[in-house]
């Protein structure tokens, strides 16, 4: 035998359950059997009809250890299966009205598990595609809940001398109907205000182009997501001279983020980011960045941080916090202690929180019945 | 004359105490007498029972009940292999013979059996 013999006896096994060729086999076998005893009886002398009951009479019942023959060879639990699976299917034809009550809550049942998972691995699972997540942090209440902050306040971070980590500021995600005649303008455009060292900080790659520079507040420029170059502006092809039209200023495209990265909240990705600048700030409504100046206080800003190595993040908050209070302290110098924004801002209390999976505020309030999931 | 069955208890399922207790003793040996007739040359069942007759005189009588279970168990266990032939009545017939394996089952079965035979017999004169 030049086959190993559990091979062999394996493959004699799924003949025989899968063919029924086996059992023909045995039966030829056992009916060969019968006639050469009939004959060795004639060959006595008995008479064939004498001949023929004696051999039968010996040869007893010969379904039976054909039987015995047959679950040698087979595999029964597959032949059991295939039985179950034919009498389903007769019984299901019976009674259609059973069935699809059946059907259908087994529909509702994956759709729901698939949707649950979905909504797992977007938010608890998926991590930002950007390099070494684990040193991204967030400017968040002592409760861990992400906090908005002036333009002033971000700009106060990014200044401090030997700072322990680079800061950046993003608004939350403004949305626009798109411009007609897009390759896809079913679905909104959504577009993220950032300090310009954003991609910095998150420590997102550019798939083509450059990420912003210091002095792109001067002139419109826009970095979109792969995402959205693939969706709505015909690709793949070339992104040099692109441009994206919002509310009728156009902005070119000077960069296409790395695949996969929508900005830091996962469950809102973003297409367009745009600098921080007072042409682009008008797209949030007015009166953000102008008026006098503790009026440009209106808190609109998440910001995000990258800590240095070797920095903790409880060494970062303390330093961040330093840096605040010293900020606070002008701010009633120049506005008189009894001033309502200064008591606001001497109550206000802050943390730095690891920002590696994103945000996603809905995470906290789904994180309890998800895990359980 | 002394008429006596050979069966195997491993596929005698509706075997009586007497007989099972019979065959208990001879237990294992119809796998080894099926190999000893196979070693002169493949041949199909009805054959191999009419051999085994004729070779112990017809002392022995091997039932086809027990004969092809365990011709299929020795086939799975890869010590016979069959092939369909034709009889010299130029009838189509399975036919088994001996793998190499079998071959060295035989030898090591027959040593083993002689050894025991062997034993008991001494005890039995012993007594």
């Amino acid at each position: 035998m030049s086959l190993p013999a559990w091979l062999m006896r394996l493959w004699l096994r799924l003949r025989a359950t899968l063919s029924g060729a086996r059992d023909r086999d045995v039966r030829h076998e056992l009916a060969l059997h019968l006639q050469l005893l009939e004959e060795e009886y004639i060959s006595r002398g008995l008479p064939p009809n004498v001949a023929r009951a004696r051999a039968r009479r010996e040869f007893g019942n010969a379904a039976r250890f054909q039987e015995t023959s047959h679950d040698l060879f087979a595999f029964r639990v597959v032949e059991d299966l295939a039985h179950d699976l034919r009498y389903a299917v007769r019984e299901m034809r019976r009674r259609p009205a059973f069935t699809a009550t059946v059907v259908a809550s087994l529909a509702v049942g994956i759709g729901a598990a698939t949707a649950a998972f979905a909504i797992v691995d977007a938010l608890m699972l998926r991590g930002l595609t950007v390099r070494e997540p684990d040193r991204l942090v967030a400017f968040a209440s002592t409760e861990g809940r992400w906090t908005f902050w002036p333009h002033l306040a971000l700009q106060r971070w990014q200044d401090v001398p030997d700072t322990p980590l680079d800061v950046a500021g993003a608004s939350d995600v403004i949305t626009q109907k798109p411009r007609a005649g897009q390759a896809d303008s079913s679905k909104d455009v959504r577009i993220t205000l950032v300090s310009t060292n954003y991609f910095q900080v998150m420590g997102a790659e550019m798939e083509r182009g450059r990420a912003f520079a210091a002095d792109d507040v001067r002139a419109p420029v826009a970095v979109i997501s792969d995402e959205y170059w693939r969706r709505s502006l015909g690709v793949p092809g070339d992104a040099s001279g692109l441009s994206v039209e919002i509310d009728g200023i156009r902005y070119p495209v000077v960069g296409v983020a790395r695949r996969g990265f929508g900005g830091h909240a996962i469950a809102q990705p973003t297409d367009v980011w745009l600098p921080i600048a007072p042409a682009t700030v008008a797209l949030r409504g007015p009166g953000t960045l102008v008026g006098p100046r503790w009026a440009t206080a209106a808190p609109w800003l998440h910001v995000v941080g990258r800590l240095h190595a070797g920095v903790t993040i409880e060494q970062a908050t303390a330093s961040a916090q330093l840096t605040r209070q010293r900020f606070v302290a002008e701010k009633i110098v120049e506005l008189g202690v009894d001033s309502p924004e200064a008591a606001r801002d001497r109550r206000q209390t802050f943390a730095l929180v690891s920002a590696a999976t994103g945000h996603a505020p809905e995470r906290s309030r789904y994180a309890r019945p998800l895990g359980i999931l | 004359m002394l008429d006596m069955s050979v069966r195997d208890a491993e596929y005698s399922c509706q075997a009586s105490m007497g007989r099972a207790s019979q065959g208990e003793l001879l237990q294992g040996t119809l796998p080894l007498l099926i190999l000893r007739t196979l070693a002169t040359g493949p041949n199909h069942g009805f054959a191999i029972a009419r051999r085994i007759q004729q070779l112990s005189k017809s002392v022995l009588r091997v039932e086809q009940g027990s004969l092809y279970p365990a011709l299929h168990r020795m086939e799975l266990d890869g010590s016979i292999e069959s092939y369909w032939g034709t009889t010299e009545n130029n009838r189509k017939a399975k036919y088994y013979r001996l793998t190499r394996r079998g071959a060295r089952e035989l030898a090591n079965e027959t040593d083993r059996w002689k050894a025991i035979a062997g034993a008991i017999a001494t005890i039995l004169q012993e007594g």
